[in-house]
């Protein structure tokens, strides 16, 4: 079914008939007040979108235009044209999937600043000079985070057709590790490079490692987890924290799936934790984890009717044991779903994802291509289903209109790039600072600070993201990136002066033949390219009165500050908050 | 020309507040739990013109600093640092029950409570507690047993029953929210199967905003892409509408200076809530949060300065209110996940689990319900505090709504009352659908019995005989000479008799009360003393 029915050319009839003339469209069609046709959905009684293919069946069906936006945008953040030009120029589905899920190599340490963790001076007596000691440890981590922060929004900006940054920010809400517990940025990009290193790879050697990480054994108590014999005393400091979650958030989910009963009982908690002790975080380069046997317990442990002197990995065998593997690789596969296809998982499609999770020996890629080549993906109800988290919205808006970020320097107020030796402040010598705004924006004021999710559930998503308080927020946010002329004077501290540079007319000269289009093939030239919806006529009609200022469709002519209206007027539908 | 204006409205911003977590998995979905014949039939309680405004105090409040037990031993030797001394810390003791007090910055409060607005609501907590901080809020946000998840939250029930064509197919201009958070993203306080029954904004605009909206949208195709569309849409207009009518609020000033300790923030929301209820909203509930709690260390200098902020603000709140000639319509409710432990960890203090809650306003029935925390070694749970039966935080939910919230006649506000803590069909929030009253409000019955003894010296016995025909004896001691009331209640926590009322000397007292006027059934009585209250059941059977 072809969706497409729009610009019909009657656009500015009927902006002419309820008098839009001369006035700014965008402030008068606001002012009435039209019934909203169906109160949509909601978080309470969500259901899985209807859809033709309930189960991973390829897609076989025409590869086009907006087939190949919808994955891309799934699996990147934001599309930039001309990624979306040569993943056209790729030809097949098949091709576009593999190039997304092709194998790369990790990106190198921002600098070497991340070698050493930021610890107080112990041997200062005097109780002043150990005060400020502190806050300048506290500060410098807090500044180094930050960057830490920036750098991998740069890698999400940066990333070319690969879906690794998108399956590392997944996995950093799945295997939760927050910065406001660690405050040490060297083990929080240890972290990182350890979700992201394992993104694609084996979920059982990713549970192992994710268990036995530094970050993580601080998150959660791992390291005060500890049991040993200190002159002749026994002190069983039993802390059941890290196996609690392990099962509950990390790999079970607190339900079996099939029977609806509990997948585990508070004594396997407690004998999993008492397996699970004896890990310890290294405090000195490379800040890995060791097994510390004198901290282990050595007693039998009896785990899901298993018994033995069990430690970690036995305790991860025996999880991803249960029902054959089938709860650990359905409480996953939801959580895959819910990523790149909507927030209310359909439980047939889980299912089958599940077995071939299960038959792959917990390879993710084969699933993950699976999904990325099903008919279900495709379904015309999964494309647009699903609410653009804070990073999508970023990564559309910087990438999809082509914003430069550029340096700042120290005569506008920003801190200039290079070492700045009171604050510790951008270190690794970011060309692009301004990436630090934006990505605190999205985490100060659209609520997802990376690498620091609200607690070990992290960020709930789906309708959370967007609310009363955060949709006029994620409009200003877009407003004002896309001024023209430029500016956007964030009132963040480190982002005085910070310009973020659009420029209008590049942007729509990139579709090609732009300059000669008319200005209705120009709108829907480009509101196909950014929305994943086909826009209604008044819509249509008051994006093209925006461009061509009113005059005949085939007689205008490109211009700065009208285009700059009309991404303003994308950026601002509802329908772009949505992909 | 595109005016700059509308950045203001909701693009000021605050720090990143955590998001409280909406459930997503893990929980079965469900049906709706009610017919609409059965709603027709069950529910006629109607919401009336009063306001709650719920003060959450995010992060955990550690009730031992808050109202201090500062005569108890045990109190200090579990706080050898932390420990609050009653003169050299300046506590501020409580009239009518002195071993507690407030801590020298809860001067405010500690006004409001000798003013007669202030109840203080001791050991609230329930079975099972959870010490983890997101469990905790939901816990409390959806008021569930501690076992039991649910996906909808107490308000977003009791608003969705008393509203049940809410959300509306048309949002017409001017209209209030019916519950309104300040925010990062909506409490699941507010969810119900409808869907979210408030809206959320960071801070209350200044000034004229423009709509962000580029139009109105036209019908879309009914499949879901499109709902999800309209899920935009409508949240667009919310904000549009809402967003408007806050904009458009009579009153722009606050007839009170709230401190701007702290982050600014807790009295920056509730002097935008005074104003929104100056200029006439009909929105019955507000959320306001005030975070920082979780004093795990140095809690020596943050506490007091979280209590100064909070005792400050609510002060200024209940003037500024009562300045606006609203003070007889709005109470002030505060709430926290869990209390903190009562040993110390020598700089702060790790969770815990039951703490006092304050109810603030005109309309209270002031003073402190429930014993002082019992310290001893083994009145303690897992080395934490217990909680008092009849002070399940539910049974404060039950009474708030009961009480002060609804409309109508008894046995339909508490049907209304059990549906939202007690729903049946397909979920259950919990199994106990027996909420006890605990008459909070003035004019409003109590079925609570006070029965914790808390003042050495201060004791009531059995009556006898019991049951009770013509007369029945009751006993009871006082540890100094105090003025008493001995009152008799019958089972709907209406006092039907009083058979004391005056100030009595040290020592023991022997009343008989005569009960031939009583109809046969189930009674309390009830002493009580500035040192706090006692009460016992009786039966009189002719």
């Amino acid at each position: 079914m072809d969706r497409r029915k729009f610009l019909t050319g009657t656009g500015t009839g009927i902006l002419a008939g309820i008098g839009l003339a001369s006035v700014n469209p965008l402030k008068v069609l606001a002012e009435s007040d039209r019934a909203i046709p169906g109160y949509g959905i909601n978080q309470a009684n969500a259901k899985p979108l209807p859809t033709l293919s309930n189960d991973l069946t390829p897609y076989t069906g025409p590869w086009n235009d907006v087939k190949l936006r919808h994955v891309l945008r799934r699996a990147m953040f934001g599309v930039p044209y001309s990624q979306f030009v040569t993943a056209k120029g790729l030809g097949s589905m098949n091709a576009v999937v593999a190039k997304l899920l092709e194998d790369k190599p990790m990106p190198t340490t921002p600098g070497p600043w991340l070698e050493k963790l930021n610890i107080v001076d112990r041997s200062i007596t005097d109780p002043d000079k150990k005060q400020i000691d502190l806050q300048n440890k506290q500060r410098l981590s807090r500044f180094e985070f930050l960057t830490v922060q920036d750098w991998w929004f740069d890698r999400m900006l940066k990333e070319e057709m690969n879906i690794r940054e998108k399956m590392t920010l997944m996995w950093s809400n799945h295997f939760v590790v927050g910065y406001d517990v660690i405050k040490q940025p060297t083990f929080m990009f240890i972290y990182n490079q350890m979700l992201r290193k394992n993104a694609l790879g084996n979920l059982k050697t990713f549970a192992y490692e994710m268990s036995t990480d530094p970050a993580m054994l601080y998150y959660l108590n791992g390291n005060q987890n500890t049991y040993q014999i200190k002159n002749g005393k026994t002190l069983n400091n039993i802390n059941e924290n890290f196996a609690r979650e392990l099962m509950e958030l990390f790999t079970l989910g607190i339900y079996d799936p099939k029977t609806g009963e509990k997948n585990y009982t508070e004594e396997d908690i407690q004998q999993a934790a008492k397996a699970l002790t004896g890990w310890q975080p290294m405090q000195t380069a490379p800040f890995a984890s060791q097994f510390v046997p004198t901290l282990h317990n050595n007693e039998t442990k009896t785990f899901f009717g298993q018994t033995g002197n069990f430690g970690l990995q036995e305790i991860i065998d025996n999880i991803f044991a249960k029902n054959g593997g089938y709860n650990v690789a359905y409480f996953i596969c939801e959580k895959i779903y819910i990523n790149f296809v909507y927030w209310v998982p359909n439980p047939t499609v889980v299912g089958v994802m599940a077995e071939k999770l299960i038959a792959s020996n917990w390879e993710l890629k084969p699933v993950v291509v699976s999904l990325l080549e099903s008919a279900h993906f495709y379904d015309e109800n999964v494309i647009g289903a699903q609410l653009k988290s804070p990073f999508d919205l970023m990564g559309s808006l910087v990438r999809e209109f082509g914003l430069v970020l550029p340096p700042v320097d120290a005569t506008t107020g920003a801190i200039p790039a290079g070492v700045d030796s009171n604050t510790g402040y951008n270190k690794y010598n970011d060309p692009n600072p301004t990436h630090t705004y934006l990505a605190q924006a999205a985490g100060m004021i659209l609520g997802q600070d990376l690498l620091n999710p609200p607690n070990v559930k992290g960020w709930a998503g789906g309708h959370a993201w967007v609310n009363t308080g955060t949709l006029p927020t994620r409009k200003s946010v877009a407003y004002a990136a896309l001024l023209y002329p430029n500016y956007f004077n964030g009132n963040a501290p480190r982002s005085k002066g910070v310009k973020i540079i659009f420029d209008p007319m590049s942007w729509a000269n990139s579709i090609p033949g732009a300059a000669s289009m008319t200005s209705v093939d120009i709108t829907n030239a480009l509101s196909d390219q950014y929305l994943s919806f086909d826009l209604g006529s008044i819509e249509s009609g008051v994006l093209e009165s925006v461009v061509s200022l009113g005059l005949p469709k085939d007689d205008f002519y490109l211009e700065n500050g009208r285009v700059a209206q009309f991404a303003q007027g994308i950026a601002l539908l509802p329908e772009f908050q949505l992909m | 020309m595109i005016r700059r204006d509308f950045l203001k409205f909701g693009a000021k911003v605050g720090a990143a507040t955590t998001a409280l977590p909406i459930m997503l998995g893990g929980t079965p979905l469900r049906a709706l739990g009610r017919s609409p014949l059965e709603s027709l039939l069950a529910q006629s309680a109607t919401s009336n013109d009063k306001i709650l405004v719920i003060v959450q105090l995010a992060g955990g409040n550690d009730g031992l600093n808050c109202v201090v037990p500062h005569s108890d031993p045990l109190y200090k030797e579990y706080r050898p640092t932390l420990g609050l001394d009653k003169t050299a810390d300046g506590l501020l003791t409580l009239s009518d029950r002195d071993t507690l007090a407030f801590t020298k910055e809860m001067s405010g409060m500690h006004q409001l409570y000798g003013d007669k607005k202030m109840v203080v609501l001791q050991n609230v907590g329930y079975p099972s507690p959870d010490l983890s901080h997101f469990r905790g809020t939901d816990i409390w946000n959806t008021a569930t047993d501690s076992s039991r998840f649910a996906n909808t939250g107490w308000i977003g029930r009791m608003l969705s029953t008393l509203n049940p064509d809410y959300p509306p197919t048309t949002i017409p201009k001017g209209s209030f929210p019916l519950a309104l958070q300040f925010g990062s993203s909506l409490t699941n306080m507010f969810f119900s199967e409808n869907g979210g029954m408030g809206i959320v904004i960071n801070t209350l605009p200044e000034d004229d905003t423009e709509s962000t909206h580029l139009y109105d949208p036209i019908p879309s195709p009914a499949i879901i892409p499109y709902q999800e569309l309209e899920y935009v849409r409508t949240i667009e207009k919310e904000t549009e509408v809402y967003g408007q009518s806050i904009v458009d609020r009579s009153v722009t000033t606050n007839k009170a200076t709230y401190p701007t300790t702290g982050t600014g923030k807790l009295g920056s929301q509730l002097a935008g809530v005074a104003q929104l209820i100056a200029s006439g909203f009909t929105t019955k509930i507000y959320l306001v949060t005030q975070s920082g709690y979780d004093t795990h260390s140095n809690q020596e200098t943050d506490h007091p300065d979280l209590l100064s902020e909070l005792s400050g603000c609510i002060k200024a709140f209940q003037d500024d209110i009562e300045a606006s000639g609203f003070g007889d319509k709005v109470a002030l409710m505060t709430y926290s996940e869990f209390g903190r432990r009562p040993q110390e960890n020598g700089s702060g203090t790790d969770h815990g689990t039951a703490a006092p809650l304050f109810v603030i306003g005109n309309q209270v029935v002031a003073g402190v319900r429930g014993r002082n925390p019992l310290l001893a070694p083994d009145s303690l749970v897992n080395g934490n505090l217990a909680y008092e039966a009849q002070h399940d935080f539910r049974n404060i939910y039950a009474s708030v709504m009961y009480e002060w919230l609804l409309e109508g006649e008894d046995k339909d506000r508490e049907e209304l009352v059990k549906s939202v803590l007690t729903a049946s069909a397909s979920q259950t929030f919990s199994n106990n659908g027996d909420w006890t009253k605990l008459g909070i409000f003035k004019n409003q019955p109590s079925t609570a019995v006070y029965g914790d003894q808390f003042t050495p010296g201060l004791m009531l016995m059995e009556n006898y005989p019991n049951p009770a025909s013509q007369a029945t004896t009751i006993e009871f001691a006082l540890p100094e000479t105090m003025d008493v009331r001995l009152g008799i209640f019958n089972s709907q926590g209406i006092e039907v008799a009083r058979a004391v009322d005056e100030k009595l000397s040290i020592g023991t007292h022997r009343i008989t009360v005569n009960t031939t006027k009583l109809p046969t059934g189930n009674y309390m009585y009830r002493l009580a003393t500035p040192k706090g209250e006692v009460a016992k059941r009786m039966v009189i059977m002719r």
